[in-house]
């Protein structure tokens, strides 16, 4: 008996012991502070793939590279294109030809100075690499006219080149450190960004180190600290705590709190992206047009927006970008009306419905409004056995693998085009895990695309409304909401925005006196 | 004829035996407290259809109801999609106790017949079995679940499945060593000089008298396995939506706990009171069943 009076006590020291640090939070925080003027914690969701840029296309690993590398054109926040380490450039007549002149004296974190050389090595070798053919589809080479000319030619005119040129996967990368050591760069990068990777330890935190000789003058803020946080809970508490000073996503339930936070300065925009319920086109039930339209008519999207987002959204209606002007403003889908579903089923053959495994992603981004799919769609006969998988089998599997009759996704664009919302998702020619993860093959479609890359304008626009017009019809994939992208920071940290494409630049970062 | 006697006297002897395990049972408090709570939380989920609608209740959503507060009408309050959380709650644990149950009884089986094999034999099987055993035991057994679940892909018989085989070599351990205690006895000797088949003598003869620890083994069991599940619903690998689970409605509050606690305290304190009460009764069953400890 005393031995058990004993444990417990124990028992309850232990907890005590447990539960103590978390109550002592606040008074780590004061002597922080004077430390902090010229360091930044940035609370991150995921690890770099790679730190090499060609190696990686996930927009979470190019908030790595945007700080170590710049591109020969960048995207600002406000998705202007403005010249980086290209001082003007100028487009050939037919739009087959960019000629780049190079910024002088610009120096990469190894001391050398940026030449010609490096530009053109840097522009083939992710021209040749597999995991940038989204933004490289129109190129075909770069050359080098003289010490401080770059000449870019293209498969075909194509006039949303240029920001192609502002993605993460054409920064400029060293040529003399890449050959020197092609498999370890990716540990060891050298660009001419403003921070230089001086530390990575895998699953907890990158650390960054201002660059002395950058072009445009050292950066205002001397280290930046990317910690790993895949918790949104944990990552708000932490930012409320003041253990980090910006977190570049969060989920809708903590934006109350983070906007009643006096500490705390929270932005949002639009996000140039929609969610989607996307389906094998090519194999399985999904094959036929009829299935497909039958769905279509399924979706309450409203529902779905207020239930995975609260309603902190937009219904998307066309197969476009809605923050881009080529979005058709009066498109319409086809209307929620699970009658019409079913009787549109039982005519394609199926009276009684059928059962289908719904692959989703586990993050509640995807999963949740998996689930209120699942419900509508049981309203019209199909049992959808949901199937949560970890994050990159589940791309695998759907996204490059084409191995899935339906699932739910996002198609977001990393730069403001509307040719990277259409191309590699509906050409055929981009089915093999390129983009065209919904595997649509048709010829009408290919056309309409080719003439999109080589018109201008508001024709342009006309040209992606029959793109919108052709995915309804043929019910490729369902358009259903759009978010927005949240950003919360220290309220002394300016320069601060949430940008729509994820190209966060922490140069543009500095503490108010 | 020998061999009735025998039988006869050992199940006289195991009526009184059984009594006084009983008794000594009855007087544990703690353990009768669990004992109640169980055949309460059994009684309230087995009768789950009586007074509700799994379609209505259970499966369909409301947008225009997320997160209500518990109230009357939702004792429990509604979950992120506007479901009745005490509906939920009542049928995942219909999940919980039902996988913990199953699994127990596949692992005990298989446990048993892979311990008494080895245990009865010896020698060289006993060595070869024992050593494959050790290889899974060497393996925390929700690390194999989650290999197992991860191989072969989620889903309630997939989890049945994992669970069974990653429960099993506790189970052949602790039959194993009951055996080899009992396996000497001089009652044990009668029957072998009888000729009784060794099918006959494990069966009848061995288990019976070394079911103590193997059932103090299989409650105690049930609460980890029940954990376990939460466990694995928790970090996605369990029961896929919409069937409720505690562990995947664990999971789906975490996200808003801040804001709406009730939505990880319900499904908390469920997964708690079920693995409690479990313990409790495994711990009194051991002391009960411990010849030392008599007084």
């Amino acid at each position: 008996m005393k031995k058990k009076r004993v444990m417990l006590v124990l028992t309850w020291a232990l907890i005590a012991v447990f539960l103590l640090p978390g109550c002592g939070g606040s008074a780590n925080n004061g002597s922080g502070d004077a430390a902090k003027k010229d360091s930044l914690v940035y609370s991150i969701v995921g690890e770099a793939s790679s730190m090499d840029p060609v190696k990686a296309n996930d927009s979470e690993s190019q908030k790595y590279h945007y700080q170590i590398y710049d591109g020969l054109v960048r995207e600002e926040i406000d998705g202007k294109l403005v010249p980086a380490l290209a001082e003007s450039w100028t487009v050939s007549e037919d739009n087959k030809e960019i000629t780049f002149k190079i910024r002088p004296n610009v120096k990469f974190h190894n001391g050398d100075t940026l030449t010609a050389e490096d530009v053109v090595f840097s522009i083939n070798r992710s021209i040749a690499a597999p995991a940038t053919k989204k933004v490289t589809s129109s190129m075909e080479a770069a050359e080098k006219i003289d010490e401080s000319t770059v000449k870019l030619k293209l498969k075909f005119p194509f006039p949303a080149a240029i920001g192609c040129m502002s993605s993460g996967n054409m920064m400029i990368v060293s040529k003399k450190a890449v050959e020197a050591d092609p498999e370890g760069f990716a540990r060891n990068p050298v660009g001419t960004g403003p921070y230089m990777l001086k530390e990575w330890r895998s699953g907890d935190r990158v650390i960054f180190e201002s660059f002395a000789d950058y072009y445009r003058g050292e950066a205002a803020i001397k280290n930046v600290t990317y910690r790993i946080m895949s918790d949104n809970t944990t990552a708000v508490l932490s930012l409320e705590k003041g253990e980090t000073d910006l977190r570049d996503v969060l989920q809708i339930a903590d934006v109350p709190n983070v906007k009643a936070n006096q500490n705390l300065k929270y932005y949002e925009v639009e996000m140039p992206c929609y969610y989607l319920i996307s389906f094998n086109n090519e194999k399985g039930i999904f094959s036929n047009k009829k299935v497909r339209e039958a769905v279509s008519y399924a979706i309450d999207r409203e529902a779905v927006l207020l239930g995975a987002l609260n309603g902190e959204g937009e219904v998307v209606e066309a197969a476009m970008v809605p923050t881009l002007d080529a979005y058709p403003k009066d498109f319409k889908a086809n209307p929620y009306d699970p009658e019409k579903g079913k009787q549109i089923l039982a005519e394609a053959g199926y009276p009684n419905g059928f059962t289908v495994t719904f692959k989703t992603a586990e993050s509640a981004t995807y999963s949740k409004p998996s689930e209120i799919i699942q419900q509508q769609l049981k309203a019209i006969g199909i049992t959808a056995n949901i199937e949560k998988m970890e994050w990159a089998a589940w791309q695998a599997d759907c996204i490059a693998g084409g191995k899935y009759e339906i699932t739910f996704w996002a198609m977001p664009i990393t730069t403001s085009d509307p040719d990277f919302a259409t191309y590699a998702a509906f050409h055929s020619s981009m089915r093999n895990g390129n983009g065209n993860f919904a595997l649509c093959n048709l010829p009408e479609m290919d056309a309409l695309l080719e003439k999109s890359r080589i018109t201008t304008g508001t024709e342009r626009n006309e040209v992606f409304r029959q793109i919108c017009e052709l995915v309804k019809e043929e019910s490729i994939l369902i358009p259903v909401y759009n978010g927005r992208r949240r950003v919360a920071a220290h309220k002394d940290l300016l320069g601060v925005a949430a940008s729509p494409v994820n190209k966060l630049y922490c140069y543009d970062y500095s503490w108010a006196e | 004829m020998s061999e009735h006697v025998i039988n006869l006297k050992s199940s006289v002897k195991k009526r009184s035996q059984l009594k006084a395990i009983f008794h000594k049972f009855k007087k544990n408090k703690l353990a009768m407290f669990g004992f109640v709570i169980l055949v309460i939380l059994i009684i309230i989920v087995s009768t789950a259809g009586l007074y509700l609608d799994y379609e209505a209740d259970v499966e369909t959503q409301d947008m225009k109801a997320m997160f209500l507060g518990p109230s009357w009408d939702h004792p429990f309050g509604t979950d992120q999609f506007g479901r009745d959380m005490f509906a939920r709650i009542i049928y995942g644990g219909r999940i919980s106790l039902f996988v913990g149950l199953f699994t127990i009884s596949i692992a005990l089986t298989l446990g048993s017949l892979i311990g008494a094999t080895a245990g009865y034999y010896g020698g060289k099987i006993d060595n070869i079995i024992m050593r494959i055993m050790d290889v899974f035991l060497a393996i925390p057994a929700t690390i194999i679940a989650i290999a197992i679940v991860a191989s072969l892909g989620t889903g309630l018989i997939n989890i049945l499945i994992a669970l069974s085989i990653s429960r099993t070599p506790q189970f052949a351990r602790v039959v194993r060593s009951a055996i080899l205690s009992v396996k000497e006895q001089d009652f044990i000797e009668a029957a072998r000089a009888c000729g009784t088949k060794d099918r006959r003598i494990i069966l009848r003869h061995i288990i019976p008298n070394a079911i103590g620890p193997i059932i103090v083994q299989a409650t105690l069991s049930m609460a980890t396995t029940i954990l376990v599940v939460a466990g694995l619903s928790f970090i996605g690998l369990g029961i896929q939506p919409p069937t409720p689970e505690w562990g995947t409605m664990l999971a789906d509050g975490k996200s808003q706990m801040r804001y709406y606690p009730y939505l990880v305290v319900v499904p908390g304190i469920a997964i708690v009171l079920a693995v409690l009460s479990l313990n409790l009764i495994g711990d009194g069953l051991r002391d009960a069943l411990d010849p030392r400890l008599k007084n």
